[in-house]
């Protein structure tokens, strides 16, 4: 059986789902709000929940998407016999990871976010083309206008930033010069694209979408502030061999066997951009009719 | 030398007058000339200094504009040296895991639909349209989205006769508790209760016409659409009964609820077996390309076709139906549309 | 930009450029709006109400 680690709230999940059921293959759903239960019965291990229950020599492959298996940890009065507890019931939960994260799967939750910083190192060093970067407390290096910044976690996300407001952490151009000293940020060489690329990897394989996002002021930046109005051209893509060849060292050297990867294209380099291992993909899957979700389905 | 590389969605379809250049990304189709057809078509093979010197001077003017106006609609961009040879086509290849998409079925009182519950889960169907026959109170509407609670359908939509409970305050109760419904027609309504605007979670629509049964198989602009879900299935299978099933009023199942061929009742097999007969895919595969004057139409992959009305005089070797839909009026060889049949509002009651 | 957000500690640069949005959800309700609804199948509450993408009768 194929255990779907995910969200309640995730229509990718419902889509591969589909493929699933098409296939005659068996799965179960995990909510991100499911608080599991180590038990036994007959000497195998039981993971329970309040909707879910099932074997864990049963599981026959992973696919980690969102959220994450979280356990109920007891809590003991005695000082002693918690901290003891509490270190017997950490090895059981270790130990069912571990075993799930070593049967087949698609991304794990201990690799689902990386750091962005060491996965550019090993990009240069592999010999990708990438757009000068480095850090700085302050704007004395920074070419003004020639520069971006980025956020050096995942999230470009803040709720509530304000009251009733969230914000957004596009990539920005540094238009100005900032007064004094500010804490460590991400800088870039800023780069006139012809267009991006995203590419999807899955064990091996490369599905490409070019992005033309330059003729579009709002997107010319980060093509995330979606333009809803007159949408991006996006088209597939087909990536030279070698990129590719790269892309799978580049994935192997970090462990992970699937996960989106962005290019800038300029003439006739590729620049690398980031790795995200659990991006969204339905939509380059639709506009290119990749079948993606097909792809996710097959291979679990 | 520059070379025009078309984008690989956008769609150009030729018809027997004229073409339309849909763009599969943005859902807009326009119409074009066959002249500029013959542009798009040496741009592909040419390179754009190599189309320009076989004209004059004055001709090269409008293949100037002829490009311009793919460039500024964004329908392809200049490379220099050779086109590039890393954008590939797009597959248009139809790809749907669930066994039925839709149902069309025709009620006279509802405990058909806990008939049919049970398969539409087994089949996976998305999509559920309810033609009935008697007028529906607000308990019934209720009942019907009790009825699908926890299923597959990603939506319901339900043709109803109209009568006078149903105002505002009719419509404002199912507001609140209606989830899976996503559009009430109510026909035979000789005057629109209220203006509904677009206010409620479904769409609502009063038809003054009393809508039959029969009244379906109609061919307008305002039935075509451009997305490329729709038009890779119509490029493979047929646009209207491809993962289709149809329940007449007496529980027959058929391709469609007015067509005559039937493959068995409700009341005594299920739908999966029904689908089993071999002669109930018969059709589904039939395009726009394999049937007469469509296929020469340049509206054939973003209309819906039509097997129940037609002008039956063509059938193909295996004894299908070929000829155009009966509803449809527009002439390809023509570019014309028949008086009144191209926008609906002009048709006669 | 750690004076903006009222911060006693330095906050990268990222900060100044931040993009704000309304949250407040906008309460205009119409047809085409995103709705969810339970789905036993996909083991979901949250399977997506949607209209087809193509016609699928034309009554009208």
């Amino acid at each position: 059986m194929i255990l779907i680690i995910s969200q309640n709230n995730e229509i990718t999940t419902t889509e591969v789902i589909k493929e699933l059921i098409a296939m005659g293959k068996k799965f179960h759903r995990v909510h991100e709000d499911e608080v599991f239960e180590i038990k036994v019965q007959q000497k195998r291990i039981v993971l329970q929940s309040a909707r879910s229950i099932f074997f864990l020599d049963e599981i026959t492959s992973v696919w980690y998407r969102r959220g994450g298996l979280v356990f109920k940890r007891l809590k003991y009065t005695h000082t002693a016999i918690n901290l003891n507890m509490n270190e017997t019931q950490h090895w059981l939960e270790d130990y069912v990871r571990k075993t799930l994260e070593s049967r087949k799967h698609i991304n794990k939750e201990s690799n689902a976010h990386i750091n962005k910083l060491l996965v550019l190192d090993k990009a240069k060093e592999l010999g990708f083309d990438v757009p000068d970067y480095y850090l700085a407390e302050n704007t004395c290096d920074v070419e003004i206008g020639n520069t971006v910044i980025k956020t050096i976690n995942g999230n470009v996300m803040l709720e509530e930033i304000r009251k009733n407001k969230g914000g957004f952490m596009y990539t920005s151009v540094v238009d100005e010069h900032e007064e004094g000293d500010f804490f460590i940020t991400f800088f870039q060489e800023k780069i006139e694209k012809d267009f991006e690329i995203r590419a999807f990897y899955l064990n091996g394989q490369c599905w490409s979408m070019a992005i033309f996002s330059q003729n579009d002021e709002q997107t010319k930046v980060d093509f995330r502030k979606y333009n809803k109005t007159r949408p991006n051209r996006n088209v597939p893509y087909i990536l030279p061999p070698h990129i590719e060849g790269k892309i799978q060292q580049l994935m192997n050297c970090f462990d992970l066997n699937c996960g989106s990867l962005d290019f800038i294209k300029k003439g006739d380099q590729y620049y690398f951009l980031e790795i995200n291992p659990i991006g969204q993909f339905l939509g380059m899957s639709h506009t290119c009719n990749y079948s993606l979700e097909q792809k996710i389905a097959e291979y679990l | 030398m520059t070379y025009f590389n078309l984008f690989s969605n956008i769609m150009v379809t030729k018809g027997a007058s004229r073409i339309l250049v849909s763009d599969l990304q943005r859902n807009i189709s326009e119409l074009y000339s066959l002249e500029f057809y013959e542009v798009i078509e040496e741009l592909r093979i040419k390179s754009i200094e190599n189309i320009l010197e076989n004209y004059d001077a004055e001709s090269r003017e409008f293949i100037y504009e002829y490009i311009e106006l793919l460039l500024e609609k964004e329908y392809g961009f200049v490379s220099e040296g050779d086109w590039d040879r890393n954008f590939p086509p797009i597959s248009y290849e139809y790809h749907e895991p669930n066994e039925i998409t839709n149902i069309f079925i025709e009620i006279n009182n509802l405990s058909v639909l806990d008939t049919i519950k049970q398969s539409v889960e087994h089949l996976g169907v998305k999509h559920l349209v309810i033609y009935s026959h008697k007028k529906l109170s607000l308990r019934e509407f209720q009942d019907i989205e009790l009825q699908f609670t926890g299923s597959v359908l990603n939506g319901i939509e339900i043709f109803s006769p109209y009568h006078d409970d149903v105002d505002e305050n009719f419509i404002n109760h199912l507001n609140q508790t209606l989830k899976r419904i996503y559009g009430l027609v109510f026909y035979g309504c000789a005057k629109t209760p209220f203006t509904s605007g677009d206010k409620f979670r479904f769409h609502v629509q009063f038809s003054s016409e009393d809508l039959k049964i029969s009244s379906c198989g109609k061919v307008n602009l305002k039935y075509f659409n451009t997305n490329s879900q729709k038009v890779s299935e119509a490029l493979h299978h047929n646009s209207c009964l491809h993962k289709k099933i149809g329940i007449d009023v007496n529980g027959n199942i058929k391709n469609c609820p007015l067509m005559v061929e039937n493959f068995g009742n409700i009341n005594n097999i299920s739908l999966e077996d029904a689908l089993t007969n071999p002669g109930f895919r018969k059709y589904w595969n039939l395009t726009k390309d394999k049937i007469e004057i469509c296929r020469d139409c340049e509206f054939r992959y973003i209309c819906t076709d039509c097997r129940a009305f037609t002008e039956n005089n063509h059938k193909n070797s295996e004894g299908l139906d070929i000829s155009k839909p009966l509803k449809c009026g527009y002439n390809p060889y023509t570019g014309k549309w028949k008086a009144g049949s191209k926008n609906p509002l002009q048709q006669k009651h | 930009m750690k004076k903006l957000y009222k911060e006693k500690n330095k906050l990268p640069l990222t900060f100044k450029y931040i993009e704000i949005f309304k949250t407040k959800n906008v309460s205009k309700i119409h047809s085409s709006m995103v709705y969810s609804v339970p789905s036993e199948k996909y083991q979901t509450e949250y399977h997506v109400r949607e209209k087809p993408l193509k016609q699928l009768t034309r009554l009208i």
